[in-house]
């Protein structure tokens, strides 16, 4: 297995400009995307979950005029169109009532779309969300049959996720992606399920690691080593030459000299900078894997947009980060500490990518 | 040194200056094709360049979002006709579905014979408009015609 590369000197001059710009939209804070999570309710139980959710949750779902109360508190304040509703969960498709919901956002002026295991969604699922100004859909799946049904705990998950694949990919006018979490489990298939998917007319393709929050805190089974992780960032780039498919690594965290290789762009957690998010319970925060420990408010008891606009210092200014193993880290500038998800609930980091390519 | 400065060295050195749109748990970012609210312009023309008057233009989308579903009018916009330029003008404001500008010929002989069935144009997000050969094409009778009479257009 071939060593992590280093950062050479162009992509170092145009990390450092990116760092000055990251710089620049933690000033601006221009709101881009707000997460709602919707339900906690879920119809799996899936083992690398970094949710807290159960298949029958004691959390009532949050009503619908609760959350557009929010919204309406935002959109004066904010162009519609520029900004992206994700509704997820759970399993946002849980909901019943998700096509009025998206109809009044886009009465409203936003783009929406959702996160789904795809258990519920058929074809007409799926066409009665469109005509709802459903926009982009991501849908996740883990493999083939076998270890997608294991790794999902349910006997029939695979066959409705491909069938929503299926609906996913015949709608026209849609953005969407499949998103596989790469573990262990389904390490050594990732060559046969990137044709697999091509097969089935699948344009785009977004690979996670396993985070350790959530259900998967308790699981190290489920973590790649430091040889396999390399081994998935060359398995990406050597997908992304070969053009069939759009393939890239989520936003997880920095990524030394893989950086703009496995990903269109630099790394840069935006969580509070550009994004925000309601919580189940109405705390307001960034996205909804973020720990407890970083809410900024909450909508039964805040003006949302106040709090957009006064508060997530933690999220626009990293410095606090600046401790541990990131003290004194050479790539401090560029990374600032990693994704805001790897943080536990006492600000501690959880996860270091970088080191993880280095080890 | 000025954002804009830094984007075009950036750019220069082969990099996006924009940040990763895609959150964790996020969806891809989509086009805002909704949102159009402008006006597009399009020309009709034969493989001669010759502008073809009278063609029918409307605004479509397909019954359901799939291919093997037909283009049907759009409620709410009403079709326009292309002048003796072979032109034609369609203000778009918000529209839920993925949609089309469908050309029909509405009197063969008159429009010298150049659909011989529907044509259809995807929309795209930055005005162009550029031509989709129709799912059905090949079940009319005049379908040999297409070949001799293909359409362009121009924003």
């Amino acid at each position: 297995m071939s060593k992590a590369p280093k950062i050479g000197l162009r992509k170092r001059l145009a990390l450092n400009l990116f760092a000055d710009i990251k710089k620049d939209l933690a000033k601006q804070h221009e709101l881009r995307e707000i997460f709602w999570e919707c339900t906690l309710r879920c119809n799996l139980n899936c083992g690398h979950c970094g949710s807290d959710c159960r298949s029958s949750a004691t959390v009532p779902d949050m009503p619908a005029e609760d959350f557009l109360r929010a919204i309406d508190q935002i959109t004066p304040h904010v162009n519609p169109n520029r900004v992206m509703v994700v509704i997820t969960g759970g399993e946002a498709l849980c909901r019943n009532d998700l096509e009025s919901v998206g109809r009044e956002l886009y009465k409203r002026g936003y783009p929406w779309g959702i996160v789904t295991n795809g258990m519920l969604l058929t074809r007409e699922r799926m066409e009665s969300l469109v005509r709802a100004g459903l926009r982009s859909i991501t849908l996740s799946l883990d493999g083939f049959e076998e270890v997608h049904n294991a790794i999902r705990r349910h006997p029939h998950s695979w066959r409705n996720a491909v069938r929503a694949l299926d609906a996913i990919v015949a709608t026209e006018g849609i953005a969407y992606d499949v998103v596989t979490c790469v573990g262990p489990h389904n390490y050594a298939s990732l060559p046969e399920l990137r044709d697999w998917l091509i097969g089935r007319g699948c344009k785009a393709w977004r690979l996670f690691t396993i985070f350790p929050v959530g259900r998967a805190a308790d699981n190290d089974e489920l973590q790649l080593s430091s040889e396999e992780y390399r081994g998935l960032m060359e398995f990406i780039i050597a997908t992304r030459k070969e053009g069939k498919i759009k393939c890239d690594y989520a936003c997880e965290g920095f990524l030394g000299g893989y950086e703009a290789e496995v990903r269109d762009r630099f790394f840069g957690c935006m969580a509070g900078v550009s994004i925000c998010g309601i919580k189940i319970d109405g705390a307001i925060s960034a996205c909804t894997s973020i720990r407890a420990g970083f809410d900024q408010g909450n909508i039964y008891t805040d003006n949302i947009w106040e709090v957009w606009n006064t508060r997530f210092e933690p999220y626009r200014n990293r410095e606090w980060a600046r401790k541990g193993e990131c003290k004194d880290c050479k790539v401090w500038k560029f990374c600032q500490g990693n994704g805001m998800h790897l943080y536990d609930n006492d600000h501690h980091l959880l996860h270091c990518n970088y080191k993880r390519i280095q080890n | 040194m000025k954002r804009s400065v830094k984007n075009i060295l950036l750019s220069m050195l082969g990099f996006s200056a924009a940040p990763i749109l895609t959150a964790c748990y996020g969806m891809p970012e989509p086009e805002p094709d909704q949102y159009w609210n402008k006006d597009f312009k399009g020309k009709v023309t034969n493989t001669d360049g010759a502008p073809i008057e009278g063609v029918k233009v409307y605004v479509g989308t397909r019954e359901w979002h799939y291919p093997d579903y037909d283009i049907r009018p759009l409620e709410g916009y009403a079709p326009v006709m292309t002048d003796a330029k072979g032109e034609f003008n369609i203000h778009i404001g918000t529209v839920p579905h993925k949609t089309y500008f469908v050309a029909e010929d509405v009197d063969e002989a008159a429009g010298g014979g150049w659909f011989a069935t529907t044509e259809e144009w995807l929309v795209n997000f930055d005005g162009t408009i550029e031509m989709q050969e129709h799912p059905q094409s090949g079940t009319n009778e005049n379908e040999s015609n297409n070949s001799d009479n293909e359409g362009t257009t121009n924003e």
